[in-house]
């Protein structure tokens, strides 16, 4: 685009360009601002309609209240913190071993190509319409409200990513390399264990991310089968829509430690994110 | 040999094995010993007063009570739920008349109340059918937060709009806001928690005295009745605060409070320790009136319910007693407003010397109140649709035959219909 | 490293006992199973569902076999049908103004430059933050009595709207909050494809003395077409299927005002547990979803077949 670029380095064009991309940072980051503004504000000031958009004192009593001792928001922020991991490991370990199977096993009747596509079909139906059957499941196995419940609900819904995320890195990742180590004598498990993975953990941490990034944003199934022992931060959250006061300051200190591990990780992890974020469409 | 991915690999594995069976195991765990969990409205004042008499408990007892708040509407939700799906979570629930459809799995407390004459000294009439609830002629459950839908005026807007607030009807209440509204422009003629979707059957109930169920026992309204309440309520809907159509109960309170609104129409226990809090400037300059007819002003019952699967029901009793019984009903009172079953309260001479400008209304309308007979859903679809109305999106003809159209294929369940025929609110 | 020793070896032994083809196949077994388990399971279950009489609170058990008697009850729920409506102008609208704004945003934030880059890492964040988050946000932003929104229109003399609690404005408000969030993920997939779109053509064009827009508008658009269907069937995908930010700002109100299709089928299925119709009004959007779904995949194919001839 470098082409581009300079056509457009005339000043006067360059105005409207930079306010309109100003605009769309201030929209964007404002809501950010003021949520976290929230969760300082002292609770007189939320009734007040004289009040600034800047807490004009500072509190964090909200915050110490998340973080004190017999703290109920704590357990969820532990319950959260568990279900992204757990989540996060099994996703991505077993879908980067059912992408390499798939990459690298010929199987009759283009089965290969079959199992992605049915990974492929879970993006593309309500969640809405399986949360009920599931939440009946996991009554049936005694399972609901445990961490297994929503786990197992989590990976099954990122798996998709994971492997299609993998499937193309596999594929693209070059043969000579495993068929040296062939010769020297190396199975398919060392192969795959020492030399594909090491080498493709960039594609790794991109659907780490975006595993881990969905599972600590879920609510749906989260809400179903986990609503108070493996409680997490959205559904906790959820919760203060029809409470009977405007518990604003609770609830913009807890969506601010919602909002603050992911702004951060994405801020740092940014170019692994645009690569998980776009694969597929712009290829496909 | 240098660690390899594998290893990383395998022990991550391994983990994520070891930490889904102790998640599936530590949900059992919880229940183990001498522990319950009880579940409760997040109102800010039935959770916190219940957290206050978990420790007590834990002292006298042993026993950890787990106190499991949720919003009302989540509360509802989850307390079906639990034990719809077997999970068995909470050994003692709180609600009312809107857990109908699984009152065949709360324990009759006949024998329990009996034990230990525990309705002696409530407030005459609270244990009657369609203000507490039953299931097959048993008591199920009993009463721990008693409230009555109220009118709350503030005395000098009032008197600056001449207005007299004894209202008979809910017409005199609408042309009472055209009154105060002339006189100042700045003041609304009233408040009210519109951003609680539940809120606005008080209203409904208030105003219209026809039946709930039809002659062949389905949910019906009368036509002519509700449509006439719709009207009703679509007018008093233009005489809100400004950008008052999703107040929530605090910002309901504060318009009253600071003089925006010359009256509020809320549960009194969510306003009034909030309006007479020191400092507050309308403490001493209002009152409670007598809720406008010709319904009735809705009871708030909060009962506690034993379920059926409650391991130890004798500790799951211990703690009904604790946190409905008479001794905690003073403090749950003064420090929660939690609004008390037990006559003693309003006997008490200390409190009702500082009360006269609301116990009075208030003990008047309390045998007059009554709950609706309807389940969750048909109440959630009477709510959603009045909020229509109100907001003028349907029109009230439209709405009252939207609502009997879903009405008809909604199911009675027995304890509910049983309770309506006592009450009067089957069409004869 | 004993240990390692040790598993290598149990692995030589494993590949040496059921063969390469063996692991590879053993290697899909557990990512299979998941799927299978929690999702085409409970898939299929709720089709079968959808065909009997069951309510949770009367009977823990499912009822008999009724035919398509919840598909043809779904002809009589006065929610359901103007749900349906209501669902399509929020997904249409939401879709249609995402979609400009992150290709607007996209076409002006191309280079490397680090202050560019920065931009483009802060155009992405609400997208990446959970959905009931962004509710709980704009539900303080667009309080009508102490919302900064509102405060902001007074302090320049604009009447300020009750957002949430008009039901003319609450479905404008959650379409606005809609595309707060996602045009991001337009954003991202707009940005990437315009800086893989190969810059000799664009080049070329220049050298022959085309203006901007001529090369935005002949150039370009035509060459982002297929992606750009692609962008609009994911976020109309997303958006016919909106639960979270209606569950957090407005949980379907004032009235039955914001009711969308998947809130009416939480409300069935998950809060009156009626679930059997819940699967069948699932089950009839997600035919809706795939006919859209396929419609646009052709429509694409055509699209692309054209620019290639």
């Amino acid at each position: 685009m470098s082409a581009m670029d300079h056509s457009t380095d005339t000043l006067l064009r360059r105005i409207p360009v930079v306010a309109i991309v100003l605009i769309g940072l201030f929209v964007t980051l404002a809501p950010f601002f003021i949520l976290f503004g929230n969760s300082l504000r002292p609770a007189d000031e939320f009734l007040s309609e004289n009040a600034t958009l800047w807490p004009s004192h500072l509190t964090f009593e909200y915050y110490a209240s998340v973080f004190g001792a017999n703290s109920a928001t704590l357990k969820i922020l532990f319950n959260s913190i568990i279900v992204t991991t757990l989540t996060t490991i099994v996703s991505v370990s077993t879908g980067c071993l059912v992408a390499y199977g798939l990459a690298r096993l010929k199987l009759p009747f283009r089965l290969s190509t079959i199992i992605g596509l049915t990974f492929l079909v879970v993006r593309f139906y309500p969640k809405i319409t399986i949360a009920i059957p599931y939440f009946v499941l996991m009554r049936d196995l005694g399972l609901r409200d445990t961490y297994a419940a929503v786990v197992i609900a989590h990976v099954s819904m990122t798996l998709p990513v994971v492997v299609w995320l993998m499937l193309s890195f596999f594929e693209e990742f070059p043969r000579q390399l495993e068929q040296s180590a062939m010769l020297d004598g190396c199975g398919v498990l060392r192969r795959f264990f020492s030399i594909v993975l090491p080498l493709t953990l960039p594609a790794i941490v991109t659907a780490g991310l975006l595993t881990a990034f969905f599972s600590w944003n879920e609510f749906l199934f989260a809400s179903a089968v986990g609503p108070l022992n493996a409680k997490t931060l959205p559904v906790a959250i959820s919760a203060f829509i029809t409470d009977k006061g405007t518990s604003w300051g609770p609830m913009s200190a807890m969506g601010t430690i919602i909002v603050l591990p992911v702004v951060v990780l994405a801020v740092i992890a940014q170019r692994y994110l645009v690569r998980g974020l776009t694969a597929g469409a712009v290829k496909g | 040999m240098k660690t390899t991915w594998f290893d990383v690999h395998r022990v991550s594995l391994g983990l994520s094995v070891a930490m889904l069976a102790i998640g599936a195991a530590a949900a059992p765990a919880i229940a183990q010993d001498k522990s319950l969990t009880f579940s409760v409205m997040a109102s800010g004042t039935y959770d916190k007063a219940a957290e206050a008499l978990a420790a007590d408990f834990q002292a006298k007892t042993g026993a950890k009570v787990t106190v499991a708040a949720f919003p009302w509407a989540i509360l509802r939700q989850n307390n079906i739920t639990d034990v719809v799906t077997g999970t068995n979570q909470y050994q003692v629930m709180s609600g009312g008349f809107y857990l109908a459809d699984i009152y065949q799995h709360f324990v009759p407390l006949d024998d329990y109340i009996k034990k230990d004459n525990m309705t002696n000294g409530l407030v005459q009439g609270l244990m009657d059918p369609g203000r507490s609830e039953y299931f097959n002629g048993k008591q199920i459950g009993f009463p721990y937060g008693t409230d009555v839908y109220g009118v709350m005026v503030n005395d000098d807007l009032l008197k600056q709009a001449g207005v007299d607030a004894n209202f008979k009807t809910w017409d005199d209440f609408l042309a009472a806001c055209s009154t105060i509204e002339s006189k100042d422009a700045g003041v609304a003629c009233f408040s009210h928690p519109t951003g609680s979707p539940e809120q606005i059957s008080a209203f409904f109930t208030g105003d219209y005295d026809g039946t709930y169920i039809d002659k062949n026992g389905h949910y019906a309204l009368n036509v002519d009745k509700a449509v006439a309440t719709g009207k009703l309520i679509a007018e008093l809907w233009k005489h809100l605060p400004k950008q008052g159509n999703a107040m929530s109960f605090d910002e309901a309170n504060a318009a009253f409070r600071d003089g925006k609104a010359a009256m509020l129409v809320t549960w009194p226990s969510f306003a009034n320790a909030f309006l007479d809090a020191d400092g507050s400037p309308i403490k001493g300059h209002w009152h409670q009136v007598s809720f406008p007819g010709p319904g009735f002003p809705q009871l708030s019952q909060w009962q506690l319910f034993m379920v059926d699967s409650a391991p130890d029901k004798d500790l799951a009793w211990d703690w009904m007693k604790t946190f409905a019984g008479p001794q905690a009903a003073k403090a749950n009172y003064e420090k929660f407003g939690i609004g008390s079953p037990w006559q003693a309260l309003y006997d008490d001479a200390d409190l009702k010397a500082k009360h006269q400008h609301d116990w009075p209304a208030k003990l008047a309308d309390l045998p007059r109140a009554q709950n609706l007979v309807l389940t969750g859903e048909a109440l959630d679809f009477l709510n959603n649709t009045l909020q229509d109305i109100a907001n003028g999106r349907t029109s009230p003809e439209d709405g009252v035959a939207a609502i009997n159209a879903a009405w008809a294929n909604f199911t009675v369940p027995q304890t509910l219909a049983d309770v309506a025929v006592k009450v009067g609110a089957v069409e004869k | 490293m004993q240990l390692s020793r040790t598993t290598w070896a149990i692995a030589d032994w494993l590949e040496r006992k059921i063969g390469e083809r063996g692991i590879l196949l053993a290697f899909m077994l557990p990512a299979i199973a998941i799927i299978v388990i929690a999702q085409f399971y409970p898939l299929i279950y709720s089709l079968w569902i959808s065909f009997v009489d069951w309510t949770l609170t009367k009977s823990i058990e499912p009822g008999p076999f009724v035919g398509v008697a919840n598909y043809s009850k779904m002809a009589t729920d006065s929610v359901l049908l103007q749900t349906i409506g209501r669902t399509f102008v929020f997904a249409i609208s939401s879709t249609a103004a995402s979609v400009i704004i992150g290709f607007i945003l996209a076409y002006f934030t191309v280079g490397e430059r680090p202050a560019v880059r920065i931009a483009r890492t802060i155009l992405i964040l609400p997208m990446v933050i959970a959905p009931v988050a962004v509710g709980t946000i704009w539900r303080m932003m667009l309080s009508a009595r102490v919302g900064p929104i509102n405060d902001m229109l007074r302090g320049i003399g604009v009447p300020a709207p009750d957002w949430l609690g008009d039901p003319r404005l609450a479905v404008l408000s959650i379409i606005i909050i809609d595309v707060w969030e996602w045009t991001p993920f337009v954003f991202v997939i707009f940005a990437a494809a315009i800086s893989s779109l190969p810059s000799e053509v664009l080049r070329a064009a220049e050298v022959d003395g085309a203006t901007p827009l001529q090369i935005l508008f002949r150039i370009v658009l035509p060459m982002l077409a297929p992606v750009g269907l692609l962008v609009v069937m994911f976020r109309l995908l997303d958006a016919l299927l909106t639960l979270d930010i209606v569950f957090t700002t407005t949980f379907g109100g004032p009235g039955f005002a914001t009711h969308t299709l998947s809130f009416w089928i939480y409300q069935q299925g998950l809060r009156y547990f009626n679930i059997s119709y819940a699967a069948a009004i699932s089950w009839a959007t997600m035919l809706g979803c795939l006919i859209l779904v396929i419609g646009l995949l052709v429509w694409r194919a055509r699209i692309s077949r054209w620019q290639q001839a």
